[in-house]
């Protein structure tokens, strides 16, 4: 009997043939065919690479969001450590740049993340990607976006590669075009299973080698980017901040113009409302000394010490009783005790000390007597205290027995009198009046704008002027400094001994100033390139104009400041501020006045040119002289002239230098001839010596002529006879025009200036009563000892010396870095010829004709 | 009277058309009329000696293989197997069968004494892991891995079974064997679905270089960390597409002998592990012989490039579209979801890629597969029993359970990683997964200490065979439904709504702690009377409608599904309904 069910609708089986024996591949055109993979590679483009730049920061974000909130999946956990690297490096960026006041630092801190940063991601684009693309055909570094619309690199993990996202829409995503590019030959079998081989096997390749190369790399990439930027950073920087620095200039100049000079305009401010604050506990009360020291303090904070004396001066003055009263307190009956006790020796002292030390009732009851509490004591009162402590002390002398010569006695107590007398008289009362805090609260308003004026001006002057990093004059110093090097061709190995010592840096500027000098057309090159340095700085200074100065409206508002706080301090207490005003300016406040009124006299000032007054004499010239002098604003203003003509005339020194030699190959045969004699020549190498070489103090000893002023003449006038080679003047320009800053005649005026001053140096030569020129012997401007120091500038060998110890380093450094960068570089090339190598090539089958047998019987 | 042995007739071959005669006809007639009057004689006496049939019973019984409609109107409920332990009967209780001492492993004809028990918890198809001998090279375990065969048909194109399936007492051979346990499903209207092995043994592999995936340097390719098994090569040539026709003429007559033993279906193990156009070919052919042959394929998820070296991508959606009738899906990470949300979107993205596809794919409950860890350690018998809830209640959805489930089986072997001397391959350790169905040794009968869980198991697919026009239906909606303070989302909530009927379904994700919300429902009544449509189980919830809305406090993954009235809800939820391909 049937158990097995009947099913009418199954075929029956076939007999059977062992499956082994089954021929013909089975072509399957006709069947379902895979569907397209639901991700697709990324394909970089100028418009979608910003579209994806924005994509990627949206997923991070959401990435911290959701990994903060516990939702985050592995990628975006992945991707969080991307993000947690930038957001790091911009934390640590920005505290190293905290930590530094060069602004140009500060920039390159974030310039250099940026670049690591670029840096990472380039250096295997460019040194790996980019040839094993064009070696291999295809680019290992491709990405794709997957089902989720996540960004993954294709090759990251060669065990998890998508391969069926290379459809063939582009040639660089056809399989069998990357085939052919490897040279894969197409009548193989499973080619494609070959391609996929080979591509896995190179990207892998190529994974090391990034992985091995890119903590060397990426330093050296970084560093040598930051090197490069750092040339535009520097000048952006640089005109950015001049811009921003005129600007506040400007500003400043209208407001210390428009400054009011009476009191009752000027606003409170921080300052004021503090002092009013510490003083306001103190009204009608003494002053204890830490209250006083501590309104010092405020007010004379970031102020320097010049004006800090006078503040404190006047101040002692303004705390002090109106009465003149001296201080009294409840101590005061102990503190004379205490001046009795002290005052008694060891001889008799218990009967000493019996007769002349009361008890404090009875010494209060005295002083109640003698004073009205009033916090003070008068000196009235203190004459009355002294009759008192006669009388008291009389009835005790009569009664002590122990000692029988009471005018001993009495000689004693008029001794001891008068130490009590002596020790309260050391101390004034301050008592602080109404009036007095008003007046030091008025002070505290004049004195507080005025520093905030000064903290703006400082700065102002210091971005222009101070010996800071990107200054202007800083960055004018770095670019002649370049630019000469550059134009006299000095090389690395000429770097390498000029920074060892001086008689090198010597020798090789002279070889190059020589050489450069033989070739006309090499020297007019060279000081049109250094010109232009020197006339971008003043334009930077100065701003290009026939007229107007920023720093004629620096100078402008630092003395409107000045003169104006002076004025108000004047109108304020009378003479009350007279010691802070003197050390403000140091002059009569209804003289006071602006300096500077033009650009050209600006220029005159700069340069030491500007004409002396030669109408007054003796103590009126003096007088007029001394004006300001000792001043913080003296100070201030002079402060920018040093450093201006300290920085200018180091470059015209250079510049005369340079064309010292060019002169000398343009002699006329007579000139020449001259020349040629031994005395000629020593007059050549002595003056190019001192031009090279000679600093303040051996230019004051003559350069080494004390026995021979002929010779020192006759150097003078050879050297410094303000003649211009024909390349300098066509590179300076004749125009008188201003606005360029740098004329000839200014640079004449230097030469001539130099011959003037350092010439005519008031110095004793060996032979006896010689004196070189100059009559007036006061103090003058022009002749100061910093002046003259300002004038002869840095010798051009040390400026060399130092430019070539700076440059030395960094080119060392840069081609240490360029060698190691370079190595891996060619490495990483070198290496693209070893991939993927296809082994056991015997085993590629080619494609044999099968027999057409479809097996779908 | 020559009393004919009973043999099982292949009334397919046509070998035994016989025709005859009129007068031999009655010839025929006459004596079996004697003949039965002997037999019913013998049958009064008693000791007989053959046993008594019910002709009409056989007369009455037609089978007919609709596994396929089934599987495509989501009315299969599925339950896998081990033939080797599912009726195993380990006598010590240490977890393993030594055959030595006299303890029995599972065969074909024991496993039907258990068919009643699968029948009676709605069980309607069975999928047998694989039955195959087990390669003893490189061996998993002391028996084999299920998935590591030796052979998969014989010469004679008869399916190769292991022996040890095989009750040696019984004179029918193997396939014999093996068949009559077939009927005895098909008896009880059980589908029978075969596991197809994806890979073979290494013995396999040795004995058969030509069905095998070699690297162009001679290497194997073995799957990352399957050590004891290796790929097959499907092609001939790939770039050119073209099929190795020795491995697929090997599927083709495992195809022919599945179909002529009667099994109505095959599980295709790792499917990805073939290209589709082999799958299109094979399932097509499958389909000529057989219609209603059904096809798993075990599949999981998209993935842009495989994790695993060696192995293909998954790519469910191909898979689909080559012909397989429904596939595994990501239901057994469900404990991993972290809220409702991802469970709700996962159903719905399944219904979306319905529309992609022929009408009638659908998944299976792979809430537990073999693969994976007991549902037992994610959340303990409640677990088990949300899950199953969740299976019977969903759309686009075949139920499906592992044996052991239905007792809360941790299947925490004690032998696991022993050593043990009675082996059958060259591995005398007892690798096993932890916590996994044993497929690697001889191990025991699968089942835990809950058997409380059948009680829920039977309560739930007794009510969605009872609702299949709301549950099962491909025109049932599936309606997401909005919830208000439920701050972690762990209130699993929708409607299936099918000719104005609405079945809800309201559920706690979290196994460990209570949640409470507000269900948004358009059309509640206050006064609805909510009567629990599956077993209670676990703490008690609360519930407490209103107009439009539903609060709820629910025990730890505690699930209650309620038929409520609301015959408008597809309207009211409009932009939230959602619903399965229903017709091409």
């Amino acid at each position: 009997m049937a158990i097995n069910p009947v099913q009418p609708n199954i075929d029956s089986k076939k007999p059977n043939v062992t499956y082994r024996d089954a021929q013909g591949a089975i072509k399957t055109q006709s069947y379902i065919k895979p569907l397209p993979a639901e991700g697709h590679l990324v394909h970089d483009t100028l418009t979608s690479i910003p579209k994806y730049w924005v994509k990627d920061i949206a997923y991070d974000i959401k990435a911290v969001k959701d990994g903060f909130g516990g939702n985050a999946n592995d990628h975006q956990t992945g991707r969080l450590n991307d993000v947690g690297l930038k957001l790091g490096g911009i934390g640590i960026a920005a505290y190293l740049a905290s930590r530094t006041t060069d602004p140009k630092a500060r920039v390159m801190e974030y310039v250099g993340l940026g670049t690591f940063l670029a840096a990472m991601s380039l250096y295997p684009k460019i040194a790996i990607n980019t040839p094993s693309r064009a070696v291999h055909g295809f680019d290992i570094g491709k990405e794709y976006i997957d089902d989720q619309g996540r960004k993954k690199s294709v090759f990251q993990d060669s065990n998890y590669i998508p391969f069926d996202m290379y459809r063939g829409e582009y040639l660089d995503e056809d399989l069998d075009v990357i085939g052919d590019r490897m040279g894969i030959p197409r009548d193989i079998q499973n080619r494609h299973d070959l391609i996929k081989e080979q591509m896995r096997k190179i990207a892998t390749q190529n994974n090391t080698l990034w992985m091995l190369t890119a903590g060397f790399a990426t330093p050296v990439l970084t560093a040598l980017t930051c090197c490069g930027l750092e040339k535009l950073v520097s000048p952006t920087l640089e005109l950015v901040r001049n811009a921003g620095n005129n600007s506040k200039i400007s500003k400043m100049l209208a407001k210390t113009t428009e400054m009011s000079e009476q009191v009752s305009d000027v606003a409170e401010n921080k300052l004021s409302k503090k002092i009013e604050t510490l003083l306001s506990n103190f009204k009608g009360k003494e002053l204890p000394k830490e209250e006083m020291d501590k309104v010092i303090a405020v007010l004379t904070e970031n102020v320097d010490e010049n004006i800090s004396r006078g503040i404190r001066d006047d101040l002692a003055k303004l705390f002090r009783s109106g009465n003149g009263g001296f201080a009294y307190s409840e101590s005061t009956a102990q503190d004379i005790i205490s001046t009795i006790k002290s005052n008694i020796g060891c001889r008799n002292k218990t009967a000493l000390e019996r007769t002349f030390v009361p008890t404090e009732s009875e010494l209060k009851s005295v002083l109640n007597r003698v004073t009205n509490h009033s916090g003070e004591i008068t000196s009235d009162e203190i004459q009355t205290l002294k009759n008192e402590l006669r009388t008291l002390f009389e009835e005790k002398i009569n009664k002590e027995t122990s000692i029988s010569n009471k005018d001993y006695l009495r000689g004693e107590g008029e001794r001891i009198i008068d130490s009590i007398s002596l020790n309260l008289k050391k101390k004034p009362a301050n008592i602080l009046s109404e009036q007095a805090i008003k007046e030091t609260v008025d002070f505290a308003k004049i004195l507080g704008e005025f520093k905030q004026n000064s903290k703006i001006l400082k700065k102002c002057k210091s971005t222009k002027f101070e010996a800071t990093q990107e200054s202007v004059l800083a960055r004018s110093y770095e670019k002649f400094e370049n630019t000469l090097f550059d134009v006299l061709d000095i090389k690395y190995k000429d770097l390498k001994l000029m920074r060892e010592s001086e008689d090198a840096a010597k020798k090789i500027l002279e070889e190059k100033m020589e050489v450069l000098a033989k070739d006309s057309t090499k020297y007019s090159k060279a000081v049109n390139k250094l010109t232009k340095v020197i006339e971008e700085m003043e334009i930077k200074l100065h701003g290009k104009s026939e007229d107007a100065s920023h720093i004629k409206d620096l100078i402008t508002a630092i003395e409107n400041n000045y003169n104006k706080t002076a004025k108000r301090l004047n109108n304020a207490g009378g003479g009350k501020f007279s010691n802070t005003i003197h050390r403000l300016v140091s002059q009569d406040v209804s003289e006071l006045a602006n300096s500077v009124d033009t650009r050209e006299n600006l220029f005159k000032i700069l340069d030491v040119t500007m004409e002396q007054n030669t109408n007054l004499k003796g103590i009126d010239y003096v007088k007029e002289q001394a004006k300001g002098v000792g001043s913080s604003k003296r100070y201030d203003v002079t402060r920018i002239i040093e450093r201006y003509q300290g920085v200018k005339d180091s470059f015209n020194r250079i510049l005369h230098t340079m064309d010292n030699y060019r002169i000398a190959e343009t002699l006329t045969d007579e000139q020449k001839f001259m020349r040629n004699t031994e005395y000629g020549k020593k007059i050549t190498q002595l003056g190019r010596d001192a031009l090279l070489g000679a600093d303040t103090s051996q230019h004051t000893a003559k350069l080494g002529t004390v026995n021979n002023p002929e010779l020192y003449k006759d150097i003078m006038n050879t050297v410094w006879d303000g003649n211009v080679s024909q390349e300098m003047k066509e590179a300076m320009g004749t125009t008188e025009n201003l606005s360029n800053g740098n004329t000839l005649a200014r640079f004449q005026s230097y030469i001539n200036r130099f011959k003037q001053v350092m010439g005519n140096n008031d110095i004793d030569f060996n032979k006896p009563n010689h004196k070189v020129g100059g009559e007036n012997k006061f103090t003058q401007d022009s002749v100061t000892r910093m002046s003259k120091f300002n004038l002869v500038g840095q010798t051009p060998i040390d400026f060399a010396k130092k430019a070539a110890e700076r440059r030395y380093g960094n080119q060392t450094w840069l081609r240490k870095a360029s060698v190691i960068g370079g190595s891996i570089l060619g490495i990483a090339l070198l290496s693209q010829f070893f991939f993927g190598k296809i082994t056991n090539s015997h085993n590629i089958k080619k494609v044999q004709k099968q027999v057409s047998d479809d097996a779908n019987k | 009277m020559q009393i004919s042995k009973i043999q099982p007739i292949n009334f397919k071959s046509s070998n035994y058309q016989v025709s005859v005669s009129k007068d031999e006809q009655k010839t025929v007639k006459n004596n079996s009329e004697l003949s039965a009057k002997y037999l019913d004689n013998l049958a009064m006496i008693n000791t007989p000696a053959v046993k008594k049939v019910d002709k009409n019973a056989n007369k009455n019984f037609q089978y007919k293989n609709n596994l396929r409609s089934m599987i495509q109107n989501n009315e299969s409920v599925m339950m896998a197997i081990v033939p080797r332990t599912f009726t195993a009967e380990d006598l010590n209780g240490d977890d393993k069968i030594t055959l030595c001492t006299g303890e029995k492993n599972g065969t074909f004809l024991s496993a039907i004494s258990r068919l009643d028990e699968l029948k009676a918890d709605g069980i309607n198809t069975l999928h047998i892991l694989p039955i195959h001998p087990t390669g003893k090279k490189n061996a998993m375990g002391t028996a084999g891995s299920l998935y590591s065969p030796a052979k998969f048909v014989e010469d004679n194109g008869d399916l190769a079974i292991d022996p040890m399936l095989i009750d040696k007492n019984d004179p029918r051979s193997a396939n014999e064997q093996f068949r009559a346990f077939i009927d005895e499903c098909h008896k009880r209207d059980i589908k029978v679905m075969l596991d197809l092995p994806s890979c073979a043994s290494v013995d396999l592999f040795e004995a058969e270089p030509e069905l095998m995936a070699f690297g162009r340097n001679g290497e194997d390719k073995t799957p990352q960390g399957w050590a004891d098994i290796r790929m097959f090569e499907p092609w001939a040539d790939e770039t050119h597409r073209e099929l190795n026709p020795k491995l697929y003429e090997m599927h083709k007559q495992y195809v022919d002998a599945c179909i002529d033993l009667g099994l109505d279906g095959i599980r295709a193990d790792v499917a990805r592990a073939k290209p589709t156009e082999f799958w299109d070919k094979l399932i097509t052919y499958s389909h000529t012989k057989d219609p209603e042959f059904g096809w798993l394929g075990e599949s999981y998820t998209y993935e842009c490039a495989s994790p695993q070296v060696n192995m293909m991508y998954d790519r469910p959606e191909d898979l689909l579209r080559a012909g397989f009738d429904d596939y595994y899906g990501q239901y057994h990470i469900f404990h991993d979801w972290k809220n409702a949300k991802e469970f709700n979107d996962y159903v719905k993205m399944n219904l979306d890629m319905s529309h992609r596809l022929p009408a009638g794919k659908s998944l299976i409950g792979s809430f537990l597969t073999h693969d994976d860890s007991s549902s037992m350690i994610h959340g303990g018998e409640n677990f088990c029993k949300l899950t199953t809830v969740l299976q019977s209640t969903i759309p686009m959805c075949n139920p499906y359970f592992v044996d052991g489930f239905q007792s809360g089986d941790y299947y925490d072997y004690k032998y696991r990683g022993t050593k043990n001397e009675e082996t059958f391959t060259n591995n005398d350790v007892m690798d096993e997964h932890r916590y996994r169905l044993a497929i690697f040794n001889l191990s025991r009968k699968p089942g835990g200490d809950h058997p409380d869980i059948e009680r829920v198991l039977k309560g739930c697919l007794k009510m969605r065979s009872e609702n299949l026009d709301v549950l099962a239906d491909r025109n049932s909606s599936f309606i997401e439904l909005h919830k208000r303070e439920d701050k972690k989302d762990q209130i699993i909530t929708y409607a299936r709504h099918n000719n104005g009927r609405t079945i809800l379904v309201v559920a706690n994700k979290n196994p460990n702690r209570r949640v409470t919300g507000i269900i948004e429902i358009p059309g509640l009544k206050k006064n609805q009377k909510l009567v629990n449509m599956v077993p209670e189980y676990g703490e008690k919830s609360e519930f407490q409608p209103y107009q439009n809305e539903l609060r709820v406090n629910l025990a730890p993954a505690d699930a209650y599904v309620f038929e409520i009235d609301t015959p408008n809800i597809e309207k009211d939820r409009k932009g939230h309904v959602f619903k399965q391909k229903v017709t091409d």
